[in-house]
């Protein structure tokens, strides 16, 4: 308890600092890519044959390692937060693109199909019947993206976008190990707690009727 | 309302006609099962009349009017609609299942309310019990029956019913059966009944169509077809799944006896079923085999075993055979090969088939 009081009183104006930084990169992405993927994903699950092109396209994006991509943007868009959230932007779609495909092509085609016949038009049935059944695998897309952003944003550090890699990255340099701590505990934390927050939604939005008992 | 098919032909691309040159009027008020081996044409016939198929050539008309006419949804609106394995949408509870259409005709909350009461009564479910669970938490009768109401709820006047009892056990579906046909005698819709079970064809319809390789072979009443089938297939579909021999000549024990049992209660895996014109219960178990009979007495001290040894007979049985027996015992259970309970010989249904016999074959 002491060593974590000590480190909180020595470095709390950076660690906040780092903090605010942080939900800034992750928060401003995560909701671009969601605004992006979500509807392509619906998009998509209705177009098939061009699905599988567009999957396989961003699951290439995503094998690119972070560090390197960082690497490649900076000589085309400089340095900054904006270079920093294109990149956490890209990372951001396949986990909620391929759950939202995933989920609304698991819809049982009965359903679907009973549906149509009762006379819903094509959007009735997106909203009554098919995001309803897919919403708990969407969140569960996003709550792995927001999971990725909080790890890959600290990258973000090596092209002067702040965040908590800062702090790790300045602790490296100098080999101070006090340092390092204070940026990746609370990176941990975050991240735990953006996963807990996205469960209990995932928890919320999951159909009464299709809830374990 | 009358549906009619005017020469209507579907053809899937790059397959042989799924449906091919059919003409077809149901008349109002009418229950037209449609029946035939699986890949017939009887599902793509029934899909066509709510537009979830389209014809390739022909035309369908409801009272004369060309159904491309109206908007597509509008029509569904006004059909029911009844699948196999219910389609009930599993996040809804069993009241917004039944609500989904007059929702989307935009019915006030009170209408809406009172259809639900007024449905569920139909079928002796209770409303504090029932409108308020999910799907998965009922049975699967009970889900099937939530299913037919949902396609009755705007009150259409045409209902088109896809294999609406499949999937459930024989006792759940005769029971089933026979509500709907209480329900069709009061409601008098036009119900295009799709089934490829010839006894549910039979106990239901007013009228059969048989359909083979998207042709429509034959169409009759039940009694017409099994009297007269036009050719081999007709005859060898009805004798595969039905052993009834019409010939007077040759009265079988089957034509003898009363086959409407009426499900009394289950333990466990056997069911208690009762018919009329007999004070004894009969036992089978979850296949429907014979297990034996039980006395009203037993069944009301609950003691569930069978305590009479009454031999069945066999469907085929010649009638001089049961007469011989019959003497002997006031009701006579028949099997059929593979032991099944399909019906009691008592002396009502003794009468009754007398009563066919003079008055012809008209039931």
């Amino acid at each position: 308890m002491n060593y974590i009081g000590y480190l909180w009183s020595t470095y709390n104006s950076q660690i906040i600092q780092a903090m605010w930084q942080q939900i800034y990169l992750v928060g401003i992405s995560l909701v671009c890519g969601a605004i992006v993927s979500i509807p392509l994903g619906i998009y998509l699950s209705k177009h098939t044959r061009l699905a599988t092109w567009v999957i396989t396209a961003v699951s290439i994006l995503q094998t690119i390692p972070s560090l390197a991509f960082f690497a490649i943007i900076l000589p085309i868009l400089g340095i900054g937060a904006t270079p920093a959230l294109i990149v956490l932007f890209l990372y951001s779609l396949l986990p909620m693109l391929r759950n939202t495909y995933t989920g609304l092509r698991s819809v049982d085609p009965t359903l679907i199909d009973v549906a149509k016949g009762m006379g819903m038009t094509s959007f009735q049935r997106l909203i009554f019947v098919e995001l309803r059944l897919a919403a708990p695998l969407i969140v569960a897309g996003i709550r792995l993206s927001t999971i990725y952003l909080v790890s890959w944003a600290t990258m973000a550090s090596l092209i002067g976008a702040g965040g908590f890699g800062d702090l790790i990255f300045a602790g490296i340099d100098n080999y101070n190990n006090d340092l390092i701590i204070t940026g990746a505990v609370p990176t941990a934390l975050m991240a735990f707690i953006a996963s807990m927050i996205f469960t209990l939604i995932r928890r919320y939005v999951t159909p009464i009727g299709l809830r374990r008992a | 309302m009358t549906v009619t098919f005017s020469e209507v032909t579907k053809v899937y691309q790059g397959k042989k006609p799924a449906v091919e040159n059919l003409n077809l009027e149901v008349h109002t008020g009418e229950l037209l099962v449609l029946i035939g081996p699986s890949g017939c044409g009887k599902t793509t016939t029934l899909r066509m009349i709510n537009r979830l198929e389209e014809p390739t050539h022909g035309k369908i008309q409801i009272d004369g009017r060309d159904i491309e006419k109206f908007k597509e949804e509008e029509l569904r609106r006004g059909i029911g609609y009844t699948v196999q394995q219910t389609g009930l949408f599993p996040h809804m509870t069993v009241k917004d299942n039944i609500e989904v259409v007059p929702r989307l005709l935009k019915w006030p909350k009170d209408k809406r309310d009172e259809r639900v009461r007024e449905l569920l009564a139909m079928v002796n479910m209770d409303f504090e019990e029932f409108a308020h669970r999910y799907p998965r938490q009922l049975s699967g009768g009970q889900q099937q029956r939530i299913g037919v109401l949902r396609s009755l709820a705007a009150d259409p006047p045409i209902i088109l019913m896809d294999e609406p009892f499949g999937a459930l056990d024989p006792i759940s579906r005769e029971v089933l059966q026979i509500e709907l046909k209480k329900l069709q005698a009061r409601l008098q819709k036009t119900i295009i009944f799709v089934t490829h079970d010839i006894d549910e064809a039979i106990r239901l319809g007013d009228r059969i169509a048989i359909f083979q390789t998207g042709q429509l072979v034959q169409l009759g009443s039940p009694q017409e077809i099994v009297k007269n089938p036009v050719n081999e297939f007709v005859a060898s579909f009805i004798k595969k799944n039905y052993q009834f021999e019409t010939s007077n000549l040759s009265l079988k024990a089957l034509d003898l006896a009363s086959v409407d049992f009426h499900p009394y209660e289950s333990h466990d895996d056997r069911i208690i079923l009762s018919i009329d014109g007999s004070d004894d219960f009969y036992l089978v178990d979850s296949d429907h085999r014979f297990i034996g009979t039980i006395s009203k007495e037993n069944v009301k001290a609950n003691q569930i075993t069978a305590d009479k040894v009454l031999q069945p007979i066999r469907v085929y049985d010649s009638v001089q055979n049961i007469l011989s027996i019959f003497k002997d015992v006031n009701t006579l259970p028949v099997v059929d090969d593979g032991n099944k309970l399909v019906g009691v010989i008592t002396s009502l249904s003794l009468m009754n088939a007398v009563a066919r016999l003079v008055g012809g074959n008209e039931s």
